[in-house]
């Protein structure tokens, strides 16, 4: 991407996350980049078009962090530990972050209920980590690393657990140590309860799997 | 209409298109029009729009309160409900009762916090910190009754409603109610017989949070 069009990409992002996508123009934009307010034009055609670029970057942000499928059979072969393979596919925030990852989290966060373009990428985004963790864990039991578990249920409950708390990073940047130190705890007592066995009894698998059709 | 009905007509009106259009986007004579009164007279019942959204704010901390109240004054868990029965009510089926209104106001208050630091304080104090201790509470007189095994209350309590949130968070996308709930459910039942068969255990070295 052309310099200028990525200064205006990241320029948008901050100020879509410090304001709102909608009370930010395009003006204000260009004159945060210090370019003529016309000229914008000649990058991106809209605001819109500017968001799903930013919902690019966030899929490819993402993805330095979050291991594919199919890193998780090298994850095996290295004798990487369960604890440590999930943490790894459950990436959302680390005090560590740059803002940018943050920055982008909170424009899909305030977003997704005015935006529908938005809110199918983040329920789609949720839908997959859910399933992805979902799959690793069925896989670690079907290797005996870990007990038989109702993969779904823990794996939803892991998920979203740690994303209520990365909603709650956003808001406020200034405890994310303590957010983070939060995450742990919480991850690692989820983990906790994998290890010590998360097997439902037959009846209950049987509606659970009902009420998914 | 006398004036408490027209208050009240004025209040679900502004709650119904805040959730619908977002705070910043309805304009108090578009409030006045949907009412169907003239544009001016809307402020003999509130100052402005401010006052309108501290009103469901504070309608929304009343509501949540509701359910958790009766936790905090009771003395011993009522005697006619097995340990099940206890944590479907108290856990899983505590806000199914008026989800439509729940999840519009949260739809409102979780899109605002981001540019309203006051409600981000009500918010972490009204969903996050009173639930996990109500849960604890209930978690911990379970225990104490011989109910369920040993678990570490507090931190099970703070999965729990971590993962409540996030599911409200998504039930609150207008048409994604129903197969969320469904999820929701779902994975309130498994929590809860992971509950009931122990497979929640002590975990000391962990520290607590909310």
């Amino acid at each position: 991407m052309p310099y200028t069009k990525q200064k205006i990409l990241l320029e948008s992002i901050r100020l879509f996350s410090e304001q709102s996508y909608r009370s930010v123009t395009m003006r204000q934009i260009a004159a945060a980049v210090g370019i003529k307010g016309s000229s914008i034009y000649n990058h991106f055609e809209s605001k819109q078009e500017i968001l799903t670029e930013a919902t690019k970057l966030f899929i490819s942000t993402m993805s330095h962090y979050l291991p594919t499928p199919e890193n998780f059979w090298d994850m095996l072969t290295n004798d990487m530990e369960p604890l440590e393979i999930l943490r790894r596919f459950t990436y959302s925030f680390s005090p560590e972050d740059t803002g940018l990852l943050l920055q982008l989290y909170r424009i899909l966060y305030q977003e997704q209920y005015r935006n529908k373009e938005l809110r199918n990428f983040y329920m789609q985004y949720i839908e997959n980590q859910t399933k992805i963790i979902a799959s690793i864990i069925e896989a670690l039991a079907d290797l005996k690393k870990i007990p038989p578990a109702s993969s779904i249920d823990i794996a939803r409950t892991m998920v979203y657990t740690l994303e209520s708390l990365c909603i709650e990073a956003t808001l406020n940047m200034d405890k994310l140590p303590e957010l983070a130190q939060r995450k742990q705890s919480l991850f690692e007592y989820i983990f906790h309860i994998i290890i010590n066995g998360t097997t439902l009894p037959p009846s209950l698998m049987q509606t659970a799997a009902g009420q998914n059709g | 209409m006398g004036k408490g009905k027209t208050r009240d007509s004025i209040f679900y009106t502004a709650l119904e298109l805040f959730s619908e259009y977002g705070y910043e986007q309805v304009s108090m004579r578009q409030i006045a029009d949907a009412v169907g009164i003239a544009g001016g007279s809307i402020y003999n019942h509130f100052d402005g729009k401010g006052e309108l959204f501290d009103a469901i704010v504070d309608y929304f901390v009343k509501m949540v309160q509701q359910y958790y109240d009766p936790i905090f004054e009771m003395v011993e868990l009522p005697g006619d409900l097995s340990p099940l029965e206890i944590l479907r009510m108290f856990i899983v089926d505590y806000t199914s009762q008026d989800m439509d209104m729940f999840l519009r106001l949260y739809r409102i208050i979780f899109t605002e916090q981001f540019h309203n630091p006051r409600l981000q304080a009500v918010f972490y104090e009204t969903v996050i910190q009173k639930p996990v201790k109500a849960m604890t509470r209930i978690l911990n007189l379970l225990m104490r009754n011989g109910a369920i095994p040993p678990c570490d209350s507090r931190l099970l309590a703070a999965v729990w409603n971590r993962c409540g949130l996030m599911f409200a968070a998504l039930g609150a996308h207008k048409d994604m109610g129903n197969t969320n709930y469904q999820q929701y459910r779902q994975t309130g039942e498994a929590l809860v017989q992971l509950v009931l068969n122990g497979a929640y255990p002590a975990a000391p070295s962990l520290s607590p949070c909310g």
